[in-house]
């Protein structure tokens, strides 16, 4: 039997980094988790108007173990620091983490005068994407997950996920 | 009823070593919002008591509880008001720094609970007979009173930074 002819019988050729990252960066689900207002920009940002279905990250997960990504969106203040790393531990491989607000990147307005604020969600747990703001546009959000999908594309089974 | 009306009811019921004094508009020299009485801070849980029992009083709601650092002294301020009776006044319990101490009203009103923790977690005032005395918003293994005067920022936490070594002890 020879292969020819079989393209045109709608089969395509790839790699399997390919397929994978594909279907990795098509279905990212994040989890339903909110510490402030960013929050409020998230929850814009998955309604209608801005529809991160588009994109294919709708599901919106009450719980760590179905979910690929974390958006920290909010003020981390010092309580709920170990919380935020525990649910990151119990989200199953692979998993990425996205830093939404000045907050979360680096303490913000806090930085100085806030003993109850982590200055920067970094110091915890690995972060993949920051997303400047205060708190960021839906706009900004989306852009943020377009870095995290491009991110997912250049990664490879054959070696560990890059700069984690 | 008034301030004087309501002080000098006070006055009459627990004496002059339990209710201090009052303070308006009139007497006073500097401008003041709300008219205040002193209490004596361990007196605070039967003044309560009476405040919101008695027919004439009937102070059915504590509206806020707020801590001041005075510099040698603790207070805690609270604002009543009587839905019943559409009057309102203000208690000032002033206390020591070394031993700060004031009685609960945590029996009186149900948000007082919640309120006197909050001023004991930001000013380490102590308030006796509380059914349940803790921190409400920090942990509970957390150091110092963050709302006094002379709090000093902790540079770790459960080995996580608070405040960045650069900035460590320049206020």
């Amino acid at each position: 039997m020879s292969l020819d002819g079989i393209l045109e019988e709608g089969v395509i050729t790839t790699t399997v980094d390919g397929v994978l990252n594909w279907a990795k960066k098509s279905s990212i689900w994040p989890m339903g988790f909110g510490l402030a207002c960013c929050a409020i920009e998230m929850m814009a940002t998955g309604a209608p108007r801005f529809d991160m279905a588009r994109f294919g990250c709708e599901v919106f997960r009450p719980s760590p173990r179905q979910c690929d990504l974390m958006i920290v969106a909010g003020t981390v203040t010092m309580k709920m620091a170990p919380r935020v790393k525990r649910l990151y531990e119990q989200m199953p491989e692979p998993k990425y983490v996205i830093s939404m607000g000045s907050c979360s990147n680096c303490g913000g307005p806090y930085w100085q005068q806030g003993y109850h604020v982590l200055k920067g969600v970094d110091r915890i747990i690995p972060v993949d994407v920051y997303v400047p703001g205060c708190p960021p546009r839906p706009e900004a959000l989306l852009e943020g997950i377009f870095k995290l999908q491009e991110k997912i594309k250049m990664t490879t089974i054959a070696k560990k996920k890059i700069a984690v | 009823m008034t301030p004087e009306e309501i002080f000098n009811k006070l006055k009459d019921k627990f004496g002059e070593s339990k209710i201090l004094s009052v303070h308006n508009n009139e007497s006073a020299e500097v401008d003041i919002c709300d008219p205040f009485i002193n209490i004596e801070p361990l007196a605070m849980t039967e003044v309560a008591k009476f405040l919101k029992n008695d027919s004439e009083l009937a102070f059915d709601q504590c509206c806020c509880i707020s801590g001041v650092d005075l510099g040698d002294d603790l207070q805690a301020v609270y604002h009543l008001y009587s839905f019943n009776q559409k009057h309102k006044i203000c208690l000032k319990a002033t206390t020591n720094r070394e031993n700060p101490a004031i009685g609960t009203t945590a029996l009186t009103w149900g948000i007082s609970g919640w309120l006197e923790r909050e001023t004991y977690d930001m000013f380490g005032i102590i308030f006796k007979n509380h059914p349940d005395h803790r921190r409400i918003l920090l942990e509970e293994d957390w150091e110092g009173y963050p709302l006094r005067k002379d709090y000093e920022f902790p540079r770790y936490w459960r080995g996580m930074e608070v405040t960045p070594e650069e900035d460590y002890g320049t206020d």
